[in-house]
């Protein structure tokens, strides 16, 4: 992968909280072969493993929303994208299975490998999920999403399975006002300023909330977490983004239609004026004609 | 089905208030015990003031009452204004001044986070204006009182405007030490011997200077506890000592040291308590900088030059309107677009 990628330098993040998993890196990568790669230990702060956050952590480069890390001469992967890659490249196996946590509301929670499209009920069954489980979340918490059904099958993104209780996620208290603390900003990974996306959102000011950057959210939800008015803060953001990406699709939609009804009209008058070259053409031998009436024109 | 985060931290506004409300406690006891305990007349009235006015609002407004009445955020505001006025004052005057307060300034803008005026702020200023003889008759500290008014005697007062038979109340009042101040130079005397009368003590008021360490010490444990930023309180406090040190270099005989203005009126419940309600102040680090910059200059110039005993509240409400402009002209960049416009001017 080196060689493909033509890598000068290697740098592997681990959360500070793995002593174990660095230990046993740091050992693997010691040996003579491995020079020009480095495990580093990478403090354990949430959305620490999101691509750019992780890349600002080990190289200080700060890559913008809609750019790529390629970009700038970086790539960066995840630890079981890399796995597969080995996989494919020294064994030859297809992409077949992959590593889930099941968590939650469950007697056992462990790792499991499983193979893709294994129903999520099947897993879940192996680490014996509590009674009062609800519904089941594919992803992390702060990030997943609620499954429809468990028996929904698990894709190559799966990470994670976690059995949710109202015991393991109470309702949040109903939201106050906000009152402007700016603890939003204070976590923001993308250092935005979620109060003023927020007041935006509700106000369905879209294109102020453009404006200040409300596409640079990557709905982490870390806002949303430390609110003390408790606001659905992600929810506004995805709705504004909703509503905007509608507009834009409609405006779109209204633009082709312009376009392609100014081009029919165009396309009746080329032919109007057309025809009546043709007639006039046709007609000059006789010079008593009146001029052609709009009439005879008529498709 | 509901949706991503499904983790919140159990935090809340009422907690924050709470807080809040705790580091204003060791001022208040100092307070009390330097001064008599009015004080704490004029705090529960102004706190049951408060809680009524809200309830009433929140009912003409169709608001529910439970949440907004345990947020604790009239609370706040009823406290912040006792502490501004004299505690001695009649009875209706706190309960004029916090009803102002809090339907008015607070409750007719929206109510909680809406409020574009420090509603405590809004309360002082309307009582300064209307009645600035009540305003401006403060307690002497208790050791310095020929005849120290008892408990009772104090209820008395504040309820009948009657005094016991062998006191007067001159005998008891006193103007602010910053109202001396100025009124003792406009006398042609220097700074140097006006700090010789009883009222001063050691850098400011006699007792009101140990008050003013309490409201320190309760904002240091804001900050410790991270309810608020150090950009409000240092930048406050450096101005005012930077334009107060500045006058005090050119003719200390007639300005006062700027240790001097830092502990005298209002400055450690402005730094740490009153401008830095969340609501009436500025969201980003560099817009609280300007805010609380401005605020003590213009602190210091109705102080100093001014008419008004402090100059807080005044400078307070002035910062407060400039705030949406601050936000707008101080926002930070974003993640990867650091040096660019953080506010597109075309949106994609």
């Amino acid at each position: 992968m080196r060689g493909l990628l033509h890598a000068e330098k290697i740098l592997i993040g681990i959360e500070d909280n793995k002593p174990q998993a660095i230990a046993a890196m740091q050992q693997a990568t010691a040996q003579g072969a491995h020079q020009n790669i480095h495990v580093v230990a990478v403090p354990t702060i949430y959305p620490g493993g999101g691509e750019k956050q992780l890349l600002r952590v080990l190289t200080g480069i700060e890559v913008p929303a809609h750019q790529r890390p390629t970009d700038f001469g970086l790539q960066c992967f995840n630890v079981a994208t890399v796995y597969q890659i080995w996989r494919a490249l020294a064994r030859g196996e297809p992409l077949i299975s992959r590593i889930v946590t099941v968590t939650g509301n469950v007697q056992n929670p462990q790792n499991f490998e499983v193979l893709l499209g294994t129903p999520v009920q099947a897993i879940v069954a192996q680490a014996s999920a509590l009674p009062d489980t609800h519904s089941y979340i594919m992803g992390g918490p702060m990030m997943g999403f609620t499954l429809p059904s468990d028996a929904v099958g698990i894709i190559k993104s799966s990470n994670c399975i976690i059995a949710a209780s109202t015991k393991l996620f109470p309702p949040p208290p109903p939201a106050m006002p906000c009152i402007r603390c700016t603890r939003c900003a204070d976590v923001c990974p993308a250092e935005l300023q979620p109060q003023d996306l927020f007041w935006f959102a509700q106000s369905k000011n879209f294109e102020q909330a453009k404006k200040y950057n409300l596409f640079d959210c990557i709905e982490c939800g870390a806002c949303n977490y430390v609110c003390p008015s408790q606001i659905p803060l992600v929810q506004y953001y995805r709705f504004a983004k909703g509503e905007i990406r509608t507009q834009n699709k409609e405006q779109a939609n209204a633009d082709t239609a312009r376009q392609r009804f100014e081009f029919r009209l165009s396309r009746i008058e080329r032919e109007k004026q057309e025809k009546a070259a043709k007639l006039a053409a046709r007609e000059k031998p006789a010079p008593t004609e009146l001029p052609i009436s709009d009439k005879v024109n008529e498709p | 089905m509901n949706s991503s985060p499904f983790l919140t931290k159990p935090s809340s506004v009422s907690i924050i208030m709470l807080k809040v409300l705790l580091a204003l406690i060791p001022g208040i006891a100092l307070y009390a015990w330097y001064f008599g305990p009015a004080i704490l007349v004029s705090l529960t009235l102004a706190s049951v003031t408060a809680l009524v006015t809200e309830a009433v609002m929140l009912k003409l407004r169709n608001r529910p009452l439970q949440p907004f009445l345990t947020d604790n955020s009239a609370l706040l505001t009823a406290w912040l204004l006792a502490l501004s006025i004299p505690p001695l004052a009649p009875w209706w005057l706190v309960v004029v001044g916090t009803m102002f307060a809090i339907a008015i300034a607070k409750q007719l803008y929206g109510g909680l986070g809406s409020n574009l005026f420090n509603p405590a702020m809004v309360g002082y200023a309307v009582l300064i204006i209307s009645f600035p003889a009540h305003m401006t008759t403060w307690l002497s500290p208790l050791a310095l009182g020929s005849t120290p008014l008892s408990f009772v005697d104090q209820l008395r007062y504040i309820f009948t405007s009657s005094l016991p038979s062998n006191s007067t109340l001159d005998a008891i009042t006193a103007a602010t030490p910053l109202d001396t101040l100025k009124t003792q130079l406009h006398l042609d005397r220097t700074v140097q011997h006006i700090f010789e009368m009883p009222i001063y003590g050691h850098i400011a008021g006699h007792g009101s200077e140990i008050v003013a360490l309490g409201f320190l010490i309760g904002g240091i444990y804001l900050l410790a506890s991270r309810i608020i930023s150090w950009h409000l309180p240092v930048a406050f406090l450096g101005t005012l000592f930077l334009m107060a040190g500045i006058f005090y270099l050119v003719d200390p005989a007639h300005y006062a040291p700027p240790l001097f203005h830092w502990f005298s009126g209002a400055s450690m419940l402005a730094a740490f308590f009153i401008l830095t309600d969340p609501v009436t102040s500025p969201t980003t680090p560099k817009g609280k900088i300007i805010f609380a910059a401005g605020a003590a200059v213009l602190t210091y110039i109705i102080r100093v030059f001014g008419g008004f005993p402090d100059g807080i509240a005044f400078a307070t409400l002035l910062m407060n309107i400039c705030v949406p402009l601050i936000d707008a002209a101080t926002q930070p960049a974003v993640f990867g677009k650091k040096g660019k416009a953080p506010i597109n001017k075309e949106s994609k």
